[in-house]
């Protein structure tokens, strides 16, 4: 049957009534022309004809298209009711919308930084060429290769890899265009843009002739970077920028969504050399295609006596290949997901409060529903009336939900860590089909969690007491009680997760901010300074030592030490150390710096036992110092001199000689790490030069660096900074990223509080209402207030109590996840999980408060005259 | 007409019968309900007994998908009816009806009556 038929439907009911008519009029004509009287003739045209009415109907329903029809009457239905309702109405609309509205949010940003695939052409193949420990592949922290032969040795490897090119993300705190700021820049190999498969949106990618020395002044800038410093101005290309004081040409611009490395998105990609990046890479390969990812990296691992490596190393790292699918490292990757869990508890929480009030409004409405029902509404019919209420009331939670998303989107984008920050700027925050998809997805989800469940409570069951009952006395049915309580504890229970995962992570977060630095960091420099090219071994060695002893007799210096790897950058990652002798120990990761002996006096690190170094001590004496925390960890209330650590690569033994208070790294929140000294390395090939100077020291830097140019020209100074700047920078950066997470957890925590006190206080107050009879009878019978008020508290707490337990035990479940975003207290904390029940059920006991003081006021009289 | 005791046929016909019958009916020209309705029950010498409300929803229907279109006229005794008019794709689905119905009587006819066909 047509649209149009549909929407004239009054129109032909009309003509078909005249038509009939017509018919009536004429059968009555003849019936008297064959001498019936016209009383007789109508009745005897009437019973030819049969039921008009009957008739028309047919025709009506012809025209009707059935399910819309029945559609648009549940509408204006729902539409009138909810509009008689609007308490109700704006309650629930508002609870999905912060439920809908804080996931959509989360999800925008877990969409752009974790499942949306990378930009590149077949992502799968391609992937990272590493060295890991023997002992644990699986990395902590990646580790930049040295020797640019080995990159010709894995281009050898044909049977693996069909591309193998470097990178060199180390260097970016370069000052573009002589603007202050952090502009981070990536070098790349010529090749690499190819290998992604992507081409710049403007201009030219680069040519292998970019990566030749002298013609290497090329630059592809970021589309962020063209819109922010060029107005997105098309003539750009063949305009310079300048970087790290060297002035680069622009020839293209890459497209917005671009990304490299992975995860990030630098201002600009330079072409890569030997020649200025050549001592500190990463490799990005295309495996051959056809070969799997597991049969590539245990090829790797076969081939690897075949790469050059430095001579240290050898024999204690294996090749490893990372997959390059995965933009964040698995630590901020854990951290979003938890978010992204936490968030659905809100979600789920916010449903459950839905229900709970739907379940309230269908026991108040049996009364209408036996109407309807006795009138002939088939079950069918009356499940789809109240389907269609929820479905309206989530449509419109959706909807509001967009508005709300779009700002806590903003919230959340100001408050990101800036890695991620710059990451997410990329995309559009904008709502787009991917997002629209998931709001309604999520919409329906929300529909039916809390539609359903009341739907059929209220649809089926006996429906006669709902046209007998004139009593209120009977109460709610003890049916409806039963589910009340599900949701209830439901929601306590979600809610107990989320408050103790927010009160962990503020313990983490106020633990790592008052961590102490364990030195004294004013007036304390870092210089990084790479060996000249070529320089090897004890060659190297003396540079290293020549530029300290030249550095200390600058005016202004007060003491000046070498070390590779400094508290606030991160420690290298080595191995894992088990201590020797003890059965069973856990093992500590080692994040190792390799120190002068006049590295803990320059910095003000106390030597808490045993001795530093002897100024001869080379690496291969295999003595170590350990931070105190370690050794307390290790060999609990003994003393840690002479005691022996064995590393699981099968190195040496290293013996403790010393015992160093433990200082702030960055690395801050690994479990079961250990801080390492280790004698500073007899062939370094690079190390930050630590200098502490006197107050004022006045251009003690500028001479640092005439010093370094004057030992020798091509050593390089590849960044230099004080270390209050660095712990401001690790503030930002390290500490922002907790802090982003634990201000979004408290205000999820903080809503799945609220939402769960106002479920309380509803169902309270409901439940009063009502039981007003019951409670006057019972005062009548001598009940006092105060029995009153334990009655309805034990409601209460019955509920809140299978709820808590609930919450604890999927708690104790589920913050294992938290383990790795936690800092220095365990996911089991006692104190934490104590005091946020104390404050759950304080918060419970609050939302009673109102709905008990009206049944404590509930004269007797007035409650039994309601009969 | 009919032998006595043979019962008229009442009820709900065959959708597709009732169509083919208005149909044919209006071969001879345009008609309002009222004569159709005796047409089909005077020409089937009175085996056809329908409620003629029960018309109605069918030329609804078959005015619906085009076959006939209809318009207000005047009755023989000067009472405004609808008058129904056969369009030419009626015309067409009138054949079709018609060579199908005869496909249908032949087929029942010969298993009814095997010895005689």
């Amino acid at each position: 049957m047509g649209w149009s038929r549909f929407f004239r439907r009054r129109y032909w009911d009309d003509e078909r009534a005249r038509e009939i008519q017509s018919y009536i009029d004429i059968e009555t004509d003849e019936n008297i022309a064959r001498g019936m009287s016209p009383e007789e003739a109508r009745c005897a045209a009437h019973k030819k004809f049969g039921n008009g009415t009957y008739v028309r109907e047919g025709i009506y329903r012809m025209n009707t298209i059935r399910i819309v029809e029945s559609l648009w009457q549940d509408l204006r239905y729902t539409f009138r009711s909810l509009r008689r309702n609007p308490g109700f109405a704006v309650t629930a609309i508002v609870t999905l919308a912060v439920g809908i509205g804080a996931n959509t949010a989360v999800f925008s940003v877990a969409d752009a930084l974790i499942f949306r695939p990378l930009p590149y052409r077949d992502p799968g193949g391609l992937v990272t060429v590493e060295w890991a420990s023997r002992s644990s592949p699986d990395r902590v922290f990646p580790m930049p290769h040295y020797l640019a032969e080995e990159i010709e040795d894995w281009r050898a490897q044909k049977q693996i890899f069909a591309g193998v090119e470097p990178y060199s993300a180390w260097h970016n705190s370069n000052s573009p265009n002589g603007k202050v700021g952090l502009s981070p820049t990536v070098s790349i190999s010529t090749a690499i843009p190819g290998m992604l498969g992507v081409q710049p949106r403007l201009g030219r990618s680069f040519l292998p002739e970019d990566g030749q020395p002298g013609r290497d002044q090329v630059a592809l800038i970021s589309d962020g970077y063209w819109a922010r410093e060029f107005g997105s101005d098309p003539a750009v290309l063949g305009k310079t920028v300048t970087l790290d004081n060297r002035v680069y040409t622009v020839v293209g611009v890459m497209p917005r969504n671009f990304e490299f490395p992975p995860g990030s998105r630098p201002d600009a990609w330079v072409p890569w050399t030997k020649e200025s990046n050549g001592s500190m890479f990463s490799i990005l390969a295309r495996l051959r295609p056809g070969l799997g990812f597991d049969q590539a990296r245990h090829e790797a691992v076969q081939v690897s006596d075949r790469i050059h490596l430095n001579q240290e190393l050898r024999g204690k790292r294996i090749p490893a290949l990372w997959r390059i699918s995965r933009r964040l490292d698995p630590k901020a990757r854990t951290a979003l997901l938890v978010l992204l869990d936490a968030v659905g508890f809100v979600f789920l929480i916010a449903c459950a409060n839905v229900a709970n009030l739907m379940l309230s409004r269908g026991a108040t409405r049996q009364r209408e529903i036996a109407i309807r029902a006795a009138i002939g509404a088939s079950q069918g019919r009356l499940l789809r009336h109240f389907l269609t209420e929820s479905l309206v009331l989530s449509v419109a939670g959706g909807m509001a939900a967009l508005l709300l998303a779009s700002f806590m989107t903003r919230l959340i984008f100001a408050i990101l860590p800036m890695g991620l920050q710059r990451l997410f700027m990329g995309y559009d925050s904008a709502l787009d089909a991917r997002l629209f998809a998931f709001v309604c997805m999520i919409t329906i989800l929300a529909c039916f969690l809390s539609g359903l469940t009341p739907a059929f409570r209220a649809v089926g069951g006996n429906r006669i007491p709902g046209l007998t009952e004139t009593s209120r006395l009977a109460g709610t049915t003890r049916g409806i009680r039963r589910f009340h309580f599900v949701f209830q504890s439901l929601q306590v229970g979600l809610a107990l997760v989320l408050l103790i995962g927010a009160g962990l992570m503020a313990g983490s977060f106020t633990r790592l901010i008052l961590k102490k630095s364990g030195f004294d960091s004013r007036n304390l420099w870092m210089v990084d300074v790479s060996v000249p090219p070529g320089y090897k071994g004890p060659q190297a060695f003396s540079f290293y030592n020549q530029l300290k002893s030249l550095v200390k007799t600058i005016p202004g210096v007060q003491s000046a030490t070498m070390s590779i790897g400094t508290p606030a950058a991160r420690g290298y990652a080595g191995d894992r150390f088990f201590p020797e002798g003890v059965p069973n120990a856990e093992a500590v990761l080692g994040l190792e710096f390799f120190v002068a002996q006049d590295y803990f006096a320059t910095l003000g690190i106390p030597i808490i036992a045993g001795r530093n170094f002897d100024p001869e001590e080379g690496p291969s004496r295999q003595v170590v110092i350990i931070d105190s925390r370690c050794a307390a960890t290790l060999w609990p209330g003994q003393s840690a001199i002479g005691r022996r650590l064995r590393s699981d690569s099968g190195s040496p033994l290293l013996t403790v000689v010393g015992v160093a208070t433990p200082v702030k790294t960055g690395a801050f929140a690994e479990p079961n790490n250990c801080q390492l000294y280790k004698p500073f390395s007899r062939s370094p090939f690079y190390a930050s030069l630590v200098i502490r100077t006197a107050d004022n020291p006045g251009p003690v830097l500028a001479q640092v660096r005439a010093t370094v140019a004057a030992l020798n020209p091509k050593a390089k100074i590849t960044d230099t900074a004080s270390f209050d700047e660095l712990y401001a920078i690790w503030d930002r950066s390290v500490a922002n990223t907790p802090r982003f997470y634990l201000i979004l957890m408290l205000i999820f925590a903080g809503v799945a509080l609220a939402t769960a006190a106002v479920g309380i206080y509803g169902m309270l107050s409901y439940s009063v209402a009502q039981r007003i009879s019951e409670i006057g009878v019972r005062m009548a019978l001598g009940a006092t207030a105060r029995d009153i008020r334990m009655l309805l508290i034990r409601a209460v707490m019955a509920p809140v109590g299978t709820g808590i337990l609930l919450g604890i035990i999927t708690s104790l479940w589920l913050t294992r996840l938290l383990r790795a975003v936690l800092y220095e207290i365990s996911p089991y904390d006692p104190i934490t999980i104590i005091s946020v029940i104390a404050f759950l059920l304080l918060v419970s006991l609050a939302a009673c408060l109102l709905p008990c003081r009206r049944a404590a006021r509930v004269d007797p009289m007035t409650a039994l005259r309601i009969e | 007409m009919p032998k006595k005791g043979t019962p008229p046929i009442q009820g709900e016909m065959l959708q597709g019968t009732l169509d083919l019958l208005v149909l044919q009916t209006l071969v001879l020209g345009p008609a309002h309900g009222h004569t159709i309705a005796h047409a089909i029950e005077r020409q089937s010498e009175n085996v056809l007994q329908v409620e003629h409300g029960s018309l109605y929803p069918a030329l609804h229907r078959i005015e619906d998908r085009g076959w006939i279109s209809s318009f207000w006229g005047t009755s023989e005794n000067n009472r405004r009816a609808r008058y129904y008019r056969m369009t030419p794709a009626g015309r067409k689905q009138l054949a079709e009806h018609i060579s199908r119905w005869d496909l249908l009587v032949r087929a029942i006819n010969r298993i009814l009556r095997p010895a005689t066909e």
